[in-house]
């Protein structure tokens, strides 16, 4: 017996051997006509992408029918339907001049690019892309470009070439499997049926004269030139784009995301001053064309937005030298966060004071209640969040729950002061757990500012807007679109939350109430709580109180979509372990406290996918609001257009161009959530 | 006593008569036990003999239905006010670690302390690193619980417990989900804890641990206390026959 046991020595590191670079030949052959099954699924998809492409493709480039001009024309009619502009003559001054709201259109897409480059610079100003990646889309592009305008005609027009280049492909391909498979009967058997059948049959074809088929579609718009130079660039993309992807190195991210950034920027710069399009001088059938920058009537602000985003992007690169990146980030999903309802109520409806509030309204008594809220309110939540006070809490919150059920009267202020007492008896309850000891003060600052800014938005909703559109709501068009889509997503996000977690309660009052709501709510069509908001919500406001019909819409639909959504929190709350709540139950916490900070957080991660579907699927229905004769994008897309005079006949284009409008914010929220989801996993791993 | 310590007189946690069914099935039917202050008693026993379930009782994670808890002077009902007063002085370590994945090391021992204790950010994060520094891994402080080892985890777990600076500690089969190359260095945690006169209820397999540093242990089986004594007596002198029986199958 030895003391010492001889170990063998320790291998030393070796590396994965690294993979050669594919030619396209090998490739194909692996991926695309690997067995005898794949090549007949390959050759299958080819045809039904044919048939899909050819239908497509013949339909976008059908210039004769197509009225791209339509689109363009129309495009402010598009973004903002009726929103006062100085030109269509809706509104006017005491000197019947048009009165021009235009500019807070401009302004409030000025704000948000600019939130958008400080945004860009403390998120992502050091990020980097990957050559393979921008490489792969170039190649992809090339390659659709390629199929279309190279792989279809040659369908159509060169059927028995095909069949021969089949021919010679399976002999090729054979050939090489016969080298790395050497005696195998079965692929020279496939090897022999190929060339018999292929082969010929494209030269039967050929002597019957048999030198194109038509599968329908579309005839060749192009005259043979621009064809060329198109199969050409598209050659160029997809060779260029192959070679830039093919080495190892081209995983490494390398290409600075600024980089992008600023081709886009050029792009848009030779949008507004460069690339010219024949612009009619007048709405009328054939009026004499100029040539005009694509951004036409609105270079100028477009101009400044686009000088304004690299001043502030300069800017931002300054702040970050002073502000923590963690502090600049959390203002800023702040400012995001308000910039919808500043938006969408100041800037875009400009709240205007004085005389154009409602008769009956008085003002000083709407401040002076908020006054007293603010300080009373105030007074009671710092009382409650004192240590030893919890006994009272009860009693407080009974005396405010009192008195919200006795202020219920059908008044304005009443209403008013009924809301306040419900918002201060959420904080009541919520002092013991968030306001005590040190986040006292914190937490007074949280209740005035809530206080402040909802008083705000109350008396604008009560005061006129100087932002008026005889007999219809000022806002239309795609604007319309984003405003319904965000309010809707902002406002049913908590509430739907709120209803997840009442289903999932141990308090079967609650979990009932839960129940029942979502229930009912998802057992009736959409289409149908929508008319109900104008015809029923009326009933439940205070007799003085006129409900905006967009506001209505924004209320039910969130109600409607806020069922859906409990539903997908609720099944992230139930994959969450058990023993994460007795972890947390056991180191003191309370059940909200628990909720909020160790059960919510972590189910609301595991469902991004489900919420962002959601949210995609309440941005392409927003459409059905047109059904309460409201003017969204869609509407205008398919009926105002269409309908005008110049419009005849152009119905179809402007359902392409609004489909192709959705895709690009949709595509771009669902890469959002799988940006989100992969940063939020990284702590999970 | 290897460990020298001083024993208090008082009792830190009554239990008389406790009693519990799931459904129809009798976990513990009738545990009478004291737990002195800075005592540290190890509980073993088969697995379904209601020892986890015990020590759960005592920070009411497992409601009792008859008999009597008090923990440091409170009777355990059913008022949600004694509940969480109990809970913020009773650490637990669970078997599964059950640190909370979406938040960072530091993060995770620091949330009790500032919103239960409502320490002030610095001073609960001050805390929080000098007891990252005792379990041995102040360097892992930023890091998220998945990029961490089994050994690392549970020693987070155990700092996270003490960072509400409890007077008494159970810990819930601690090591029975780590790899044998870590549970030494959960282990020698848990003995610096007893050292210092943690009051400690630990149920463990480690019958190493038990031998070491309990002053006393329960032999659970079948929902009751079986047999219980000091180290010593316990695994030398055994009185009771399914005593015997564990100890030759185990040791």
């Amino acid at each position: 017996m030895t003391d010492r046991i001889e170990l063998p020595e320790v291998p030393e590191l070796e590396y994965a051997p690294e993979k050669p670079p594919q030619g396209p030949v090998v490739w194909m052959q692996e991926n695309l006509f690997s067995s005898r099954a794949s090549t007949l699924l390959t050759l299958v998809g080819l045809f039904i992408a044919y048939v899909f492409v050819k239908g497509a493709a013949g339909f976008l480039f059908d210039w004769a029918a197509r009225r791209w001009d339509m689109v363009t024309l129309n495009m402010r009619l598009l973004m903002a339907q009726a929103y006062p502009a100085g030109d269509n003559l809706q509104i006017t001054d005491a000197m019947g001049e048009p009165i021009d709201q235009f500019h807070r259109i401009w302004i409030s897409l000025g704000i948000v690019v600019a939130l958008a480059m400080f945004s860009f610079v403390f998120w992502r100003v050091g990020s980097r892309l990957s050559r393979r990646n921008l490489a792969r889309v170039v190649m992809g592009i090339g390659g659709f470009i390629l199929f279309t305008f190279l792989g279809v005609p040659i369908i159509d027009y060169a059927l028995p070439f095909l069949f021969i280049i089949g021919g010679l492909a399976v002999l090729y391909i054979g050939f090489n499997a016969i080298r790395e498979a050497l005696g195998t009967s079965r692929l020279l058997g496939d090897l022999a049926l190929g060339i018999l059948i292929n082969l010929p049959i494209g030269i039967a074809l050929l002597v019957l004269g048999v030198t194109s088929v038509d599968f329908g579609g579309w005839d060749w718009q192009f005259s043979l030139g621009v064809h060329f130079w198109t199969i050409l660039a598209g050659a160029v993309l997809a060779g260029v784009g192959w070679l830039l992807q093919r080495d190892e190195a081209s995983k490494e991210e390398t290409i600075p995301l600024m980089g992008v950034l600023g081709v886009v920027a050029a792009a848009v710069a030779g949008l507004i001053w460069v690339i010219q399009v024949p612009v009619p001088e007048e709405l009328v059938v054939g009026a004499d064309k100029t040539w005009e920058p694509v951004a036409s009537s609105t270079t100028l602000p477009w101009t400044i937005i686009l000088l304004g985003a690299i001043v502030v992007y300069f800017i931002a690169l300054g702040v970050r030298r002073v502000v923590p990146e963690k502090t600049g980030r959390r203002v800023l999903a702040g400012l995001w966060l308000a910039s919808f309802p500043f938006l969408s109520m100041v800037v875009l409806r400009d709240p205007g004071f004085g005389e154009q509030f409602a008769p009956g309204f008085d003002l000083t008594q709407y401040i002076l209640i908020a006054v007293g809220f603010l300080v009373v309110g105030g007074a009671i939540i710092a009382v409650v969040a004192h240590e030893n006070i919890g006994e009272w809490l009860a009693a407080i919150a009974g005396v405010i729950g009192v008195a919200i059920i006795y202020t219920w009267g059908f008044t304005s202020a009443l209403f008013f002061i009924r809301f306040l007492l419900v918002l201060l008896l959420i904080f009541v309850l919520g002092a013991k757990t968030f306001g005590s000891g040190p986040a006292r003060n914190r937490y007074l600052i949280v209740w005035g500012a809530t206080m402040v800014i909802l008083t705000y938005f109350f008396i604008i909703a009560k005061g006129g807007t100087t932002v008026q559109v005889p007999g219809a709501s000022p806002f239309g068009g795609f604007l319309l679109t984003l405003i319904v889509f965000l309010g809707v997503t902002l406002l049913s996000f908590p509430l739907g939350v709120i209803l997840a977690l009442g289903r999932t309660s141990t308090m079967p009052i609650f979990r009932l109430m839960s129940v029942a709501y979502i229930e009912v709510v998802r057992a009736v069509p959409l289409i149908t709580w929508l008319i109900m908001s104008i015809i029923f919500l009326p009933f439940a406001l205070p007799l003085d109180a006129e409900l905006d019909r967009i506001l209505g819409v924004i209320l039910f639909y969130s109600g409607f979509s806020a069922a859906y959504l409990a539903e997908n929190v609720r099944g992230g709350l139930q994959a969450i372990r058990a023993g994460q709540k007795e972890a947390s139950k056991a180191l003191g916490m309370t059940t909200v406290q628990t909720m909020i900070f160790i059960t919510l957080p972590q189910a609301l991660r595991t469902v991004i996918p489900a919420l962002v579907g959601g949210a995609i699927a309440t941005f392409k229905d927003t459409s059905l609001v047109t059904i309460i004769s409201l003017f969204d994008f869609l509407h205008i897309s398919r009926f105002v257009i269409p309908n005008s005079t110049l419009g005849r006949a152009s119905v179809r284009t402007t359902l392409v161009f609004a489909a192709a409008f959705y895709w690009i914010f949709t595509f771009a929220m669902s890469r959002a959530s799988l940006r989100l989801e992969k940063k939020l996993g990284v702590g999970e791993r | 006593m290897t460990t020298g310590k001083t024993m208090g007189e008082n009792d830190i946690i009554i239990c008389d008569g406790v009693k519990k069914w799931f459904g129809d099935f009798q976990a513990l039917k009738g545990v009478t036990t004291n737990v002195k202050e800075r005592e540290v008693v190890v509980v073993i026993g088969p697995s379904g003999s209601g020892k986890s379930t015990f020590i759960r009782c005592i920070n009411r994670l497992e409601v009792h239905q008859e008999g009597r808890i008090v923990v440091d002077g409170t009777e355990l009902t059913s008022d949600l006010r004694n509940i969480e007063k109990i809970r913020s002085e009773v650490g637990m370590v669970f078997q599964q670690f059950n640190l909370f994945p979406h938040l960072t090391v530091l993060q995770n021992i620091t949330l009790a302390p500032m919103w239960v204790r409502k320490k002030p950010r610095d001073e609960a994060e001050a805390s929080a690193m000098s007891l990252l520094e005792r379990v041995g891994i102040p360097e892992q402080a930023n890091k998220f619980p998945g990029q961490l080892s089994g050994g690392q985890q549970q020693r987070v777990a155990i700092a996270r417990s003490l960072a509400m600076e409890p007077r008494i500690m159970l810990f819930d089969e601690p090591t029975s989900a780590l790899d044998p190359e870590m549970i030494k260095e959960v282990l020698d945690v848990m003995k610096e804890l007893a050292l210092s006169g943690m009051t400690m209820v630990v149920v463990t397999h480690e019958m190493g641990f038990a031998r070491e540093v309990a002053d006393r242990v329960l032999f659970f089986d079948y929902g009751t206390i079986v047999e219980e004594g000091t180290p010593e007596h316990f695994f030398t002198n055994p009185q009771h026959d399914r005593t015997k029986l564990f100890l030759s199958q185990i040791l």
